[in-house]
């Protein structure tokens, strides 16, 4: 018989499993383990953004910060609708973006509503969400900043999720969509917030200056793990 | 108690501290791991409504590998729209592997690092044109067509998506990959007019 233990520091045996027999084991790859040993819980929010003034091209509506923690994005689902009455000959496109803010500490956006994340599951971790914030504007426009506070830095938008034309009161018949940025069991690369840095839904215009009715609604939740 | 050592280094399996589970990494048969280390994970947008007619079979979007790695597709999202005058006729769009040529036109892409900490991409190129306008193709060579996307015409104010998931697999042999100095291309199939629209992104990574 032999115990199987650690081999730089031998204060770790190989636990075996009563019963099953099963040995213990991590998956890892070469940049680390496949399953976050250090999560601090999974959450999630949902956001919901109708338009009640005119959308415009480059609008900030919703976003979250992270904080010391690295936030994993794991799933983020979408539908883009409108319920307005226009003939605009234009579609409207919701993406993400990632953002930078040089100091993190001094609250990002005065305007906009506070939105608190809900953990997946009671239980999995007995500390608050670490996120900076999560704010938004229910009724659509652009978040702004703390006047004196350093600006904030918007990456160009990694992917757009949704869209709707205009030309049809009641919205386009499109099914919720899921941005599949995770979980994979090949461990990987997840869309990633480190401190100072956040995620960020925005409104793209083709042709950027048409002016839109309002009813444009975007509607969904956002799924992530701190680590 | 026994240490389990490499037989061809001095390297001892791990067996971490709390969870008292052994550290493993999972290879195929061939001894190639299913997870090689990557350079970096990246993203890019896909936008554009076309505000003209462009021709058949033009190359609106277009990303070509760099030539020293290469490139993992993970995930295709296309999302096709339409505003414009109803008609009797469907939009079409096609995903091809390119090589031999670079496009040029439009405008450049960036992609985007899902995480910060990666390297910048090692494209040689990424572009496309936010009005639809084809882009300049002279000596690519295009294989046949490997997925296709479009709405119907018929009223305006459709959209229709399709998601091409190469991730259904732990594996990573099914991803759709490009070699050093392949691409990847999104082409109208037939005519494009004015109204129709294609969103979405690609996701990759490269190694």
């Amino acid at each position: 018989m032999a115990i199987i233990s650690d081999g730089q520091n031998r204060d770790a045996e190989l636990r075996i499993q009563p019963g099953g027999g099963n040995g213990r084991v991590t998956l890892y790859n070469q940049e680390g383990p496949i399953v976050f040993n250090a999560s601090f819980g999974r959450r999630i929010t949902p956001f919901l953004i109708r338009c009640t003034g005119t959308p415009t091209d480059v609008d900030h509506s919703w976003l979250l910060r992270a904080g010391a923690r690295d936030v994993l994005i794991r799933r983020l689902a979408f539908a883009v609708q409108t319920d307005g009455f226009g003939a605009t000959a234009t579609p409207l496109f919701v993406g993400l973006a990632r953002f930078q803010c040089a100091n993190p500490i001094v609250a990002l956006s005065q305007a906009g509503t506070s939105e608190m994340p809900i953990i997946t599951k009671q239980g999995f971790s007995s500390l608050p969400s670490d996120i900076k914030e999560i704010k938004y504007l229910p009724g659509g426009g652009n978040l702004t900043n703390v006047a004196g506070t350093p600006s904030v830095v918007y990456e160009n938008v990694m992917g757009f999720i949704g869209s709707t034309p205009f030309t049809t009161r009641g919205g386009t018949p499109m099914p919720s969509h899921t941005l599949a940025l995770g979980p994979s069991f090949d461990g990987m690369p997840l869309l990633t917030l480190h401190d100072g840095e956040g995620a960020a839904l925005q409104v793209t215009i083709p042709g950027g200056a048409v002016t839109l009715a309002t009813g444009a609604t975007y509607r969904g939740f956002i799924e992530w793990e701190e680590v | 108690m026994a240490v389990i050592k490499s037989g061809a280094s001095a390297d001892t399996l791990t067996i971490d501290a709390t969870s008292k589970a052994a550290r493993m990494t999972l290879y195929g048969p061939d001894g190639i791991a299913v997870r090689p280390t990557i350079q970096g994970a990246y993203m890019a947008p896909i936008n554009m409504r076309f505000t003209g007619t462009t021709a058949a079979n033009s190359t609106v979007w277009a990303l070509r590998n760099g030539a020293t790695y290469s490139t993992y597709i993970r995930r295709i999202f296309l999302m096709a729209g339409f505003d414009g005058t109803a008609a009797g006729s469907t939009s079409q769009y096609e995903l091809r592997r390119f090589n031999t040529a670079t496009p040029s036109g439009g405008a450049s892409v960036t992609a985007i690092k899902k995480d910060t900490a990666f390297g910048g991409s090692t494209l040689a190129d990424l572009r496309q044109d936010t009005t639809g306008a084809a882009l300049t193709v002279t000596s690519l060579v295009f294989e046949t067509a490997f997925a296709s996307a479009g709405v119907a015409r018929g009223a305006t104010g459709g959209t229709s998506q399709i998601m091409l998931d190469f991730t259904t697999s732990p594996e990573t042999r099914p991803f759709f990959v490009l070699a050093p100095n392949e691409g990847l291309c999104i082409r109208n199939s037939i005519v494009a007019v004015v109204g129709d629209s294609l969103s979405g992104f690609v996701e990759w990574e490269e190694r």
